[in-house]
């Protein structure tokens, strides 16, 4: 929309830091960007949001020169500059942060910093590792510069990569989704960092998708939709309610609590269950709960106490030190082993790396669960003409859009793909559904989505497990949930008259 | 590798293996070339060399057999992205196995003898890859390396074995007794290298083509291959399957060991009679781009190459040696094609190529 | 101690020493992500050429330089397809192996049609006081240059693995590629680079094996030395420290087989060193608390108190050549199921670098 811009950014960017006009970018027929402005004040917070898709990463990544844009211009301090690279960003003094921190873990903190120095000049270490210590202080950043990074929590991860990029002499930092792996009271940390660097002078933009956390710490909001921009507006202006409509198009009310139900029999019963063998994650420690028909169970914590092993153990991968997990078909018989999968669905973490194989065809994605089982297959031979049905009938009643069931499943969007992974699990009504962070990733339509399948799910007297990070999410869908700190679950709250600081305390192990 | 590609899609892989053998081609007419030879009789020579007359054509379609054979198994191995290096190790194991059973052993009727024989080879070459399958399984060490060390290991075993246990003591020279009668695979055309063998090895190799394309297992076997960690969310255990496509594929390469002692020009045991089949096996199931149907073309290719090269010394004055110049620059150019279809498949479809996904696949 | 004397040892640093190169470069292409399975092809082109330039030049430098250049040529090769092309590395690594086998025996013939002749090699270069310590004076303070060299090497290549600013970009390539690219360092051209130097470290080991120790070029005379040299690497988890180790094990265990076919019986002292490792990995698998590690306990027992038995019964077998030949490979394997999954293992290795 050129021409139509009625807010803040049209006006000439003197007190602009960083400065884009015009920006476009497509990818094949895929329009990342098309035709963006932006601009970030001199000591400002300014929060990038949108969806999934809405070109917020793009954007970034070509204010911090990883891709080149096809169009526009990008100016910082009022010069028009080409960054071709981080490179360039870097010596203009843009310093990026991205979501998946660009750290090699089995380098020092001393070394990452050091990366990219000319070749045959030695890494003076031993006076790179104080220079770094004194500066790290005084931001008061404080991280141990001979730590190797593999070593260092999440947090502190992150705090490694703020420290890399001002070192380089970043003046503007650039931020992508910095609270999707923070903890609560890491997320409180990053707010006070955030804030001393914008004292120190420091201009931030960062992208997150929690409307609230963007409120809380930002100056300034632009929401993106689908490559374009919608508008500025300041956050002392806004509020959750007029973001989302900014970013969806539409009002879209995912938070609502459930309806009460009455929990009827069992589904599923842990005693006292115990782990050895997880490798990236915390071992269960006396893990006790039941789920019931007609009842959506939360487990709740920040990633690293458990979870994983616990929907592990929830799908049979891992072998109990202590402890059984029983499944009922009925409060009396228990489900023998060989048919607790086809009982259980299960919409995994993510459904790229275990939900689904983003190389084969939709209909291969469709029936990796059934397979085996008539009529896709009879004695060992795969029947395509009966898959073939199955599969057109799948798409039909998940409304999975795609170009056609061999269209390779890297094709479909994000929500298609979550879509086809939820019908494969939810199709022949299982018993039990574990669902392990089921949104993360998604756009809010998608999340909608989920969420309808979860609710309708229980509403039929399903069974839910749902492990989730996200605190609003176990607040809103399940019936009673437990805090895992750990390995070891909390007692079990319900969400309704349910205290927050003392959930967040839980989550940290504080209240223990 | 799509499950079932579309029809243009399909037809990207051929022209990408075609595009890649021709570069190979010329490169070796260019050294041809550069060291004085007249490329005319070069060819002439191969050809004739391989097809002039029936005992030469013969010998070519035999050398199909362990050709297609060792191909099949590396293919069976790559469906879960493992990685059979160690053919021509199985291809001894199988053939030392086959022909102790075919000297040694006395049965009261003929054809049990060879059915014996022959499954003596299939399991041979299945322990062997077992070795390194076993390996992997309990220790995580990576296949390519343990099989490239068994190779090793069984090129000096035979070594010592037909010196040694096995020597035939009447000649005096480095190689076993000839099998008994019994246990040898009839000749199809009298006095010709080829054998009834190929008519049971075409249908293995089909049987092994519906087994993968079409049967639950070969549905397994290509979700591991897809993804490993979501199969074990399936119940498909990466391990067990990844352990039983090695078995598979050893004893395809063990079968094809059998084939060179009971089905061979001679039929002693003796050094290198596995005479790298194995890694013609790999050079055509690149080429073929890991189809069984493409197999045919590529092996009958390699086929033909090593026959007729055989007879380049002969004919044409070139060492024979040039054929694994030509076979090293095919493997390096199929390679490097695969890039070439990529980009053809990404402009067809125009669509962002997606992030990496999942941890890297890691070689060791 | 027959027959681990002083002449076993010197034997055990000499074979020791291509092994030590060629895993040198090799170190320093996986610390970089490529895993260089060609490396027993650019060794033999290493050797071949090396005597071919050696022969004609009547210069054994001539000869080395030549066959630095044609290892590195074959790591260009290798880079170009692998890491241009992105082929397999893998697949790049076996083709290279065969186009190499098939090209020097090709130019062995056209070159030399009655074979090769023994030329001139490397003298041994004695540095005087240290070669006369009793025992390893003669084995470490005897070598020819490219002996020296070698373990000059190492250490220059493990210094620059930790204190350079190339070392920093090989070992972030490796592991993180895209942090690597995120901080300016361009990851594909660091892999051309490391992969082109592991090539010259390879001609130059297969240098040491023509021109430097015997003399001559035999068909296919690698034997294996570069799969030995990869494996050697998992073995001695991806450090220079235990690359260096890991060649003299490996060394010493070439070294023993070639006495043992000297021998008509297998001395008691051999019998001995087994019981000694099996009780060492015994010891090691006890301190371990891992299941895996504790199923090995039976069996390494087993053998400890087997090898005593063989101690004092001195039983008057011998081993066939060929079984002593395949013992090192079979050494190969142990170290392979020993190490296990390795934390230390570059995390992209033998994966092609994701481009944007």
């Amino acid at each position: 929309m050129p021409g139509h811009q009625d807010d803040i950014s049209s006006e000439p960017a003197k007190s602009a830091v960083l400065h884009a006009e015009g920006i476009a970018k497509a990818y094949g027929s895929l329009l990342a960007c098309s035709d963006v402005d932006f601009d970030l004040r001199a000591g400002e917070v300014h929060a990038l949001l949108g969806e999934n898709g809405a070109g917020k990463s793009t954007l970034m990544k070509i204010l911090c020169g990883l891709v080149r844009p096809d169009r526009g211009t990008v100016s910082v301090h009022g010069q028009p500059m080409r960054l071709r690279s981080p490179r360039d960003a870097k010596a203009a003094g843009i310093g990026m942060v991205s979501q998946h921190f660009e750290l090699v873990d089995n380098l020092t903190v001393c070394e990452n910093v050091a990366l990219g120095i000319p070749w045959w000049r030695p890494s003076r270490l031993s006076r790179l590792a104080s220079e770094l210590a004194d500066f790290s202080s005084q931001h008061s950043l404080e991280v141990s510069p001979h730590a190797t990074v593999r070593d260092l929590p999440i947090g502190l991860q992150q705090r490694v990569e703020i420290v890399k990029a001002l070192f380089g002499g970043a003046e503007i930092l650039i931020m992508d989704e910095p609270t999707a792996v923070l903890s609560p009271v890491e997320w409180t940390g990053l707010q006070q960092v955030i804030r001393s660097l914008v004292d120190d002078g420091k201009s931030i933009v960062f992208t997150d998708h929690k409307l609230h956390e963007a409120l809380a710490v930002a100056d300034r909001c632009t929401v993106l939709r689908r490559g374009r921009k919608i508008g500025t507006v300041d956050a002392s202006d806004a509020d959750e309610k007029t973001l989302a409509r900014m970013m969806v198009g539409r009002d879209v009310s995912l938070l609502s609590r459930n309806t009460p139900n009455t929990p009827g029999d069992p589904v599923l019963e842990l005693r006292s269950v115990s782990t050895a063998s997880a490798a990236h994650d915390a071992n269960l420690d006396d893990v006790s709960f039941s789920v019931h028909r007609g009842e959506v169970f939360g487990v709740a914590g920040v990633e690293g106490n458990g979870q994983s092993t616990l929907a592990d153990v929830l799908t049979g991968l891992v072998v109990l030190t202590e402890g059984e997990v029983l499944h009922y078909a009925s409060p009396e018989t228990s489900i023998p082993g060989d048919e607790k999968r086809s009982a259980t669905g299960l919409i995994p973490a993510d459904r790229h790396a275990v939900g689904s194989a983003v190389d084969r065809s939709l209909r291969d994605n469709l029936m990796y669960r059934d397979f085996a089982t008539a009529p896709l297959s009879k004695r060992g031979w795969l029947q395509f003409g009966a898959i073939d049905q199955h599969c057109t009938k799948l798409c039909e009643q998940f409304d999975i859009r795609a170009p056609g069931l061999h269209a390779a499943f890297s094709d479909l969007s994000g929500g298609n793909q979550q879509k086809a992974v939820i019908a494969r699990e939810m199709h022949n009504n299982p018993e039990l559904l574990v669902a392990v962070h089921p949104t993360r990733g998604l756009d809010v339509g998608a999340i909608e989505f989920v969420y309808e399948v979860i609710r309708t799910f229980r509403g039929a007297g399903g069974a839910v497990a749902l492990i989730s990070e996200e605190l609003d999410e176990i607040l809103a869908l399940s019936d009673r949930f437990v805090v895992l700190f750990k390995g070891r679950p909390s007692e079990v709250i319900r969400p309704d008259g349910a205290n927050l600081t003392d959930i967040g305390l839980k989550m940290t192990g504080a209240s223990a | 590798m799509s499950w079932q590609p579309t029809r243009s899609a399909a037809f990207r892989p051929v022209l990408a293996s075609g595009v890649a053998l021709c570069l190979a081609l010329l490169i070796s007419a260019i050294i041809l070339v550069f060291n004085d030879h007249d490329l005319g009789t070069v060819v002439n020579a191969v050809f004739q060399g391989a097809y002039g007359g029936t005992r030469p054509a013969a010998s070519t379609l035999s050398k199909l057999i362990p050709i297609m054979l060792c191909a099949t198994g590396w293919i069976v191995a790559f469906r879960v992205r493992r990685i059979n290096i160690g053919l021509e190790g199985q291809i001894i194991a199988g053939g030392l196995a086959a022909g102790w059973v075919g000297i040694n052993v006395e049965m009261p009727w003929g054809p049990a003898h060879l059915l014996v024989a022959v499954a003596a080879g299939l399991v041979g070459g299945a322990l062997y890859a077992g070795i390194a399958a076993w390996m992997w399984a309990r220790a995580g060490a990576s296949e390519i390396l343990t099989t490239l060390m068994l190779n090793l290991i069984a090129i000096q075993v035979l070594a010592w074995v037909i010196r040694g246990p096995m020597q035939d003591k009447g000649s005096g020279f480095a190689r076993s007794e000839s099998v008994r009668d019994a246990a040898q695979w009839p000749e199809m055309f009298a006095g010709t290298a080829l054998h009834w063998d190929v008519v049971g090895v075409v249908a293995l190799i089909g049987l092994t083509w519906l087994v993968l394309a079409r049967t639950t297992l070969g549905f397994r076997f290509d979700m591991v291959g897809a993804n490993p960690e979501m199969s074990r969310h399936m119940d498909v255990s990466p391990t067990r399957f990844g352990v039983l496509a090695l078995l598979i594929s050893g004893a395809l390469a063990g079968l094809a060991g059998s084939s060179r002692i009971l089905a061979g020009e001679v039929t002693t045991v003796s050094d290198n009679f596995s005479a790298n089949y194995g890694y013609d096996g790999i050079v055509v199931a690149l080429l073929a781009r890991n189809s069984i149907p493409g197999l045919l073309p590529a092996a009958l290719l390699i086929a033909t190459l090593r026959q007729g090269g055989g007879a380049l010394q002969s004919r044409a004055g070139v060492s024979s040696e040039i054929v694994l110049v030509v076979q090293g620059l095919i493997i390096l150019a199929v390679a490097a094609s695969v890039l070439l279809e990529h980009r053809w498949g990404r402009q067809r479809s125009a669509v962002p190529v997606p992030e990496a996904v999942g941890q890297p696949a890691g070689g060791l | 101690m027959e027959p681990f004397d002083a002449l076993w040892l010197a034997a055990s640093v000499r074979l020791a020493i291509p092994l030590l190169l060629a895993a040198t470069g090799e170190l320093i292409s996986e610390r970089a992500g490529v895993l260089n399975l060609g490396l027993e092809g650019m060794m033999l082109s290493g050797a071949f050429v090396g005597y071919w330039a050696a022969e004609g030049s009547g210069s054994i430098t001539a000869g080395i330089m030549a066959a630095i250049l044609a290892g590195g040529f074959g790591g260009l090769l290798m880079a170009a397809v692998a890491i241009g092309l992105r082929g397999d590395q893998v697949v790049v690594g076996i083709g290279l192996n065969i186009l190499a086998l098939g090209a020097t025996n090709y130019a062995l013939e056209r070159a030399f049609p009655e074979g090769s002749l023994p030329i001139d090699r490397l003298d041994p270069i004695a540095i005087p006081v240290l070669s006369e310590i009793p025992w390893i004076g003669g084995a470490l303070f005897e070598q020819n240059l490219l002996g020296y060299v070698a373990f000059l090497l190492i250490g220059a290549v493990a210094l620059m693995l930790r204190r350079t600013g190339l070392g920093l970009e090989i070992r972030a390539t490796g592991q993180n590629p895209s942090a690597a690219s995120a901080a300016g360092v361009n990851p594909l051209r660091t892999q051309w680079v490391s992969t082109s130097i592991a090539g010259a470290f390879a001609g130059l080991a297969g240098a040491y094996l023509s021109v430097g120790s015997v003399g001559v070029f035999r068909e296919a005379m690698t034997s294996g030395r570069g799969f030995i040299a990869v494996a050697i690497l998992v073995f001695g988890r991806w450090r220079p420290a235990g690359v260096l180790v890991g060649a003299l094990l490996f060394g010493a265990a070439d070294a023993l087989q070639l006495r043992l076919q000297a021998e008509s019986a297998v001395p008691a002292s051999v019998w001995m060193l087994i019981g000694i490792i099996a009780a060492l990995l015994f010891w090691r698998s006890l301190r371990r608390t891992e299941v895996v590690a504790l199923r090995t306990l039976g069996p390494l027992a087993a053998v400890f108190v087997a090898s005593l038995v063989l101690v004092v019964v001195r039983p008057d077998v011998s081993i066939p050549s060929q079984i002593l030949l395949a013992a090192q490979y079979v050494v190969a394997l142990v170290a392979l199921l020993a190490s296990r999954r390795e934390t230390n293992m570059p995390r992209f290795l033998a994966t092609p670098v994701p481009r944007n």
